[in-house]
């Protein structure tokens, strides 16, 4: 056989193709480009969720993810996990309960609505889970206690409807057998924010304006982002007489990691196509954080940085 | 809430067509790639609407024409993607009754055979000989470099049992 053979079998089976499909394909790639930006967003802020307190116990000086390290106690449990207003969020309902496993909120709210869930008071030996509609369940580990507590959230921007009925599921379970168990002391709670209209898209993630890390807003003043199918992408800021934070964000269809660097030393990783809040950095000093993605780069990588000034 | 300002740097030299434009001109050309690698039609719509999904989350930062940037997103797809799909096949004891048939062509054959390929080298093979790229274009749609195109179309053809000349041309060319 000959060359011209391949060709003519490969063109005469594409040719018989039939493209019934043509009329609603736009449609349905935009639905299907919805669900990604879900998924996207789920992964993001749980992500964000996870690396939030480990920039906190940075900065006191902990390693979390070290099991020996010191584990600092949750100070005062109180009933009052969500506080009414706070970085452009205002609450809309919540509920919380004591010496439960579980606890289910339901609200007829969908654009620009962040679902937080969030334990306190509970100790170390429990992860706390959450499920938004029966989907993607994120999780995160009370090994270590920050002032404000745990918590995680899912956010839905502005392309879904006004109202639609969600809801939020919150469990703990115990981390050593992963039984589903009620704590004897503590509080666990699910709560339901409004929040602006994200003030932009950084690597196909929408971002907040304003964001909170240890009772302190964060405004954003610039972002970055990489050429598509870059490997490594790198940004530098000057940070002036008060803390900034740096927030990083990827995405792209591969299974790689993402290892972050930030003032020349590797800080964690992530998978590609996660991101979200990252550390709070010194003032008076200038500052470099880097992306690289451990492997080839998939061709739609994106890989952006956004830069927060602490609000005075 | 007060306005908050942002500056950001993106780099765009040319403004991408509308997709529902692309979408209508562009797609069937696609589906068919999509279908030789799948070599099922549901599975190559499947693997189209993802690449286009993907396509319209970056759509205004695509520069210029977006075949080029939709095209290595489907082969990118299917490459990583479809390995998870995949990979919840199950062996079983009867294999399925191939329908083999004295009579059927050669190039019955040679469909066959392409089935058979490992999914890189179909790949490969699909870009070069029916989309009509470049080894040094199939090489910067793969991420890869120009050598492993060319072996793993050399590899392809000697499994497809190619006219034998053809195929040394092929081997030279690594060679080189």
């Amino acid at each position: 056989m000959s060359i011209q053979d391949l060709q003519d079998t490969l063109r005469e089976h594409a040719g018989a193709v039939d493209d019934t499909g043509l009329i609603v394909r736009a449609a349905a790639a935009r639905r299907r480009a919805s669900s990604i930006r879900h998924r996207r967003a789920l992964a993001a802020v749980a992500a964000a969720a996870i690396v939030l307190p480990i920039a906190g116990m940075a900065a006191l000086g902990v390693n979390p993810l070290h099991r020996s390290a010191q584990v600092v106690k949750p100070i005062d449990p109180a009933p009052h996990l969500f506080v009414g207003a706070f970085a452009g969020r205002t609450l809309i309902d919540s509920e919380v309960v004591t010496a439960r496993s579980e606890v289910v909120l339901t609200a007829q709210e969908s654009r620009n609505t962040e679902w937080r869930a969030m334990c306190r008071g509970v100790g170390s030996e429990y992860t706390l889970h959450m499920s938004l509609d029966d989907g993607e369940p994120g999780e995160l580990p009370c090994d270590v206690e920050l002032l404000s507590g745990r918590w995680i959230a899912y956010q839905l921007g502005p392309e879904y409807p006004l109202q639609r009925q969600h809801t939020l599921r919150v469990w703990l379970t115990r981390t050593s057998d992963g039984a589903k168990v009620a704590p004897p002391q503590g509080h666990l709670g699910a709560a339901v924010y409004r929040i602006p209209d994200p003030v932009a898209t950084v690597a196909g993630h929408q971002v907040q304006g304003l964001e909170v890390d240890r009772g302190k807003e964060f405004r954003m003043t610039s972002y970055e982002e990489s050429e598509a199918g870059d490997r490594v992408f790198s940004s530098t800021y000057v940070a002036g007489d008060l803390p900034i934070e740096v927030d990083w964000y990827t995405s792209g269809t591969g299974r790689q990691n993402v290892q972050v660097y930030v003032d020349g030393r590797p800080e964690t990783t992530l998978p590609l196509g996660e991101g979200g809040p990252g550390l709070v950095l010194a003032p008076g000093r200038q500052h470099t954080v880097k992306l690289r993605v451990l492997d080839t780069a998939p061709p739609d990588t994106l890989l952006g940085f956004v830069w927060r000034e602490q609000v005075p | 809430m007060e306005a908050v300002e942002v500056t950001g740097r993106r780099v765009r030299t040319g403004a991408a067509p509308d997709f529902d434009d692309f979408v209508a001109t562009c797609s069937t050309r696609l589906l068919r790639t999509a279908y030789l690698l799948t070599r099922d039609r549901g599975r190559a719509e499947d693997l189209l609407q993802t690449a286009l999904a993907k396509a319209w989350l970056s759509w205004s930062r695509i520069e210029g024409d977006p075949m080029a940037y939709v095209h290595k997103t489907l082969v990118n797809t299917y490459a990583t993607w479809w390995r998870r799909r995949w990979n919840d096949e199950r062996p079983t004891l009867e294999l399925p009754d191939p329908g083999y048939d004295e009579d059927r062509t050669a190039t019955h054959d040679l469909w066959a055979a392409l089935g058979r390929l490992p999914r890189g080298q179909r790949t490969v093979i699909v870009l070069r000989y029916f989309e009509d790229l470049s080894e040094g274009e199939t090489a910067r749609l793969l991420g890869c470099s120009v050598g492993t195109v060319k072996s793993q179309c050399a590899k392809a053809l000697s499994k497809l049992k190619i006219d034998g000349a053809l195929v040394d041309e092929a081997r030279g060319e690594v060679a080189q």
